[in-house]
């Protein structure tokens, strides 16, 4: 046996992990890869066909398509990295009897998976609304929207860290967690344009960073996106990095209580 | 060698903290195969665990100076709509067996096995004797100072614990053994000392026929 280095390691692991956890949803039934990219994309394109015949609205400047696209994606993206973040230990605890494969590994692959699943939604989705649709999905500001992913990626890996420390302490609640989902859907915006929102609701809901994120990101995708004064980017940036570092050190903490079969 | 320092285990049950191991030092002697007995719930399996790291005591330490292998036989890491071939790449891929020596690794366990073409089959259509034979073959593909096996020796039909005992014995001098069973044949034709759990405590024998009195007048 060759004596390695941690990172090496680590590399090592996650990378067999992804293949692991792709193999595995590709073969459990057939045209597995197929259902893969196409399960998330059917179920985005539901929602989007539900609100654009009943909103059937126009929203000035933009497609309301592309609206709900750039909305609904990125935030799939953060809830999968989370929920999934939150059942990644529980789901592989055989896994622990090789030393070398820890929790942490086991939440960056599924991160990775999620990601690298989104991404091609996201191609395909932008990709039939050009053919079909003839919308513009240029991207207008990258640097920006690249940012924004990145701090809603940190944010719900972080949430996904303290979710699933929280879970093995109490079963219970990843339930309740789950469902939690359901109303940030509503509360971060992205089937309402934020501006047809009322500024004494809309101040209650800043609270909730996702908001701004999607906002930022939508903001960055438009040319000309109208600016909210309530939309505050470093907010969301200052609590992703408090959620990371929270999620961070409560798995420091339990480390080896998530690893206890 | 493997050093046990002031190690306490404990589990949290409904009637309280349960104590398994108090302030356990010991020193498990190299170079020999070693027989750990003890009646049920005398700890052998909750020692095991924190022989391979699955577990951690909650406090004291536990050092080694060579590589331990995961208990051999373990067939839960087995992902069951894999093939036994990609559950073996897996679990190559970490410990680091890329390319050719990958190849190897999949051919000894191909040999070792011997579950024909069910090795290119999902590993929830096998049979229990079949996942433990391909678990078997993967612990032995790799090269580890010390082996921990957990009654794993009882897989398989006669022909197969056979093979098994041959490859240990193979191993003698470069790999030691860490047996726990309730199968006294075993630990005759196999260690050489053997190490008693009796209320958290550890005994050695050096004797093996004498450890296994100690076993049965318990």
């Amino acid at each position: 046996m060759i004596k390695r280095q941690s990172f090496k390691i680590f590399q090592a692991v996650v990378f067999s992990l992804v293949l692991r956890e792709v193999r595995g949803r590709f073969s459990k039934n057939r045209l597995g890869a197929f259902w893969f990219v196409f399960e998330p994309l059917a179920h985005i394109a539901v929602l989007m066909t539900i609100y654009t015949v009943i909103k059937g609205r126009i929203i000035p400047g933009m497609d309301v398509a592309e609206f709900l696209a750039t909305g609904i994606v990125p935030f799939l993206l953060f809830k999968n990295i989370s929920l999934k973040g939150m059942e990644a230990v529980s789901a592989n605890q055989g896994l622990f009897a090789y030393r070398q494969i820890k929790p942490f590994d086991c939440i960056v692959a599924r991160a990775i998976v999620e990601f690298s699943m989104m991404t091609c939604v996201y191609v395909l989705l932008l990709f039939i609304l050009k053919m079909w649709g003839g919308a513009e999905i240029s991207i207008a500001h990258p640097l920006e929207w690249i940012a924004m992913m990145v701090c809603g990626i940190a944010l719900s890996f972080g949430l996904g860290l303290i979710f699933c420390v929280i879970g093995e302490a109490m079963p219970e609640i990843k339930t309740f967690i789950r469902l939690l989902f359901l109303p940030l859907y509503f509360l971060s915006g992205i089937i309402i344009p934020i501006w047809h929102l009322q500024p004494s609701i809309l101040k209650w809901m800043t609270w909730n960073p996702f908001l701004h994120i999607i906002d930022s990101l939508r903001a960055a995708v438009f040319e000309y996106y109208p600016e909210n004064l309530f939309i505050i980017p470093n907010y969301a940036i200052a609590v992703s990095l408090v959620t990371l570092f929270l999620g961070v050190a409560l798995y420091r903490a339990r480390r080896l209580r998530l690893v206890a079969l | 060698m493997i050093e046990l320092k002031n190690v306490t285990k404990s589990y949290l049950t409904r009637a309280g903290r349960e104590y398994i191991f108090k302030e356990l030092s010991f020193v498990i002697p190299s170079g020999k195969n070693v027989a750990l007995i003890g009646r049920n719930g005398s700890g052998k399996s909750t020692l095991m665990r924190l022989l391979g790291g699955i577990d951690v005591p909650d406090s004291g330490k536990i050092s080694c100076d060579g590589t331990i292998s995961w208990p051999v036989g373990l067939s839960g890491g087995f992902q069951g709509s894999l093939t036994g071939k990609e559950n073996v790449k897996f679990v190559s891929r970490i410990y680091g067996a890329e390319g050719k020596r990958m190849q190897e690794v999949l051919r000894f366990v191909e040999d070792f096995a011997e579950i024909g073409p069910y090795f290119d089959r999902p590993v929830n259509t096998y049979s229990s004797g079949m996942r433990g034979r391909l678990a078997f073959g993967l612990s032995l593909a790799f090269d580890f100072d010390y082996y921990l096996v957990d009654e794993a020796m009882s897989v398989g039909d006669r022909r197969f614990k056979k093979k098994a005992t041959t490859a240990f014995r193979e191993r003698v001098g470069r790999a030691n053994l860490i047996l726990v069973t309730h199968g006294m044949t075993q630990v005759r034709t196999l260690c050489d000392t053997v190490l008693l759990l009796r209320n958290g405590e550890i005994t050695q024998f050096d004797d093996v026929e004498e450890g296994i009195a100690a076993y049965e007048a318990d």
